[in-house]
């Protein structure tokens, strides 16, 4: 079976300090292009943006939003810290990332507006 | 260039205890037949966490994220086992060349458990992909 990468750019909308839980677009991705076995690179180019996993849950992302702050990064540093791309991978035409675990949008940009986020997949297609 | 899905379950115990998986991917990359690519590893939940690091430093990232990340003092029940996987990733990506992972051999590849469990199921899931 061939090997290929396909590169598909979604758009986000954002109030510009929010975390939008983009996993549904994503796996919506995976299973249009028909990714069967592979990988998907979840990234965003949009400044002052990230892409983590955590669970999507209030709470919790107030924890995540309150440690940033701590570590003195609430904008550009969280780029650093918490990153702007993740790995998931893809087993049987779907993500294999367990029960809670979900590719969230963080968006510290304070700047109202579309984002965007890359989504490279490699591996076999149908 | 191929495609290889495999996974391995891990019994884990907790909290903060590092599980070293290097032998176990080794074995897979062996087995694979891949002289040249990628492995992609990832480990599914919201909570462990993947980690390339000499035993040294495992010891010491072990301590250090008592201060970096508090068991206390947060909103959410369990909240620093998933700041602790997020922020150290789920995922690593490490390269293939001549049939080995191209990491130095002191390295190990662990697997942490930061919750309070005892005999937890983990699965990480290998993807290799190369000729």
């Amino acid at each position: 079976m061939k090997v290929t990468v396909r590169v598909v750019r979604l758009r986000i909308g954002s109030s510009g300090y929010e975390a939008v839980d983009i996993t549904e677009n994503v796996r919506e991705v995976v299973k249009g292009l028909g990714l069967i076995n592979g990988v998907v690179v979840t990234h965003t180019p949009s400044k002052y943006c990230l892409v983590t996993m955590i669970e999507y849950e209030p709470e919790l992302l107030a924890d995540l939003e309150e440690f940033m702050s701590k570590c003195g990064s609430v904008s550009g540093l969280a780029e650093a810290l918490v990153g702007k791309s993740v790995v998931a991978p893809v087993v049987n035409n779907d993500l294999a990332l367990g029960t809670f675990k979900r590719l969230v949008f963080i968006d510290l940009s304070r700047s109202k507006g579309e984002k965007e986020v890359v989504v490279a997949l490699e591996g076999t297609f149908k | 260039m191929k495609v290889l899905s495999s996974s391995l379950r891990i019994r884990t115990y907790g909290p903060t205890v590092f599980f070293p998986i290097r032998g176990l991917i080794e074995e897979v990359v062996r087995e694979s037949r891949v002289k040249e690519g990628i492995a992609w590893l990832s480990v599914k939940g919201a909570t462990p966490a993947l980690v390339v690091a000499t035993e040294e430093v495992a010891n010491e990232l072990g301590k250090c994220l008592k201060y970096l990340i508090p068991v206390s003092g947060w909103r959410h029940g369990n909240a620093y086992a998933h700041l602790r996987s997020t922020v150290l990733s789920t995922s690593k990506v490490i390269p293939i060349i001549n049939n080995e992972l191209a990491i130095p051999k002191e390295y190990e590849i662990y697997l942490l458990e930061t919750r309070s469990v005892y005999n937890h199921i983990r699965e990480v899931v290998i993807q290799i992909h190369g000729e």
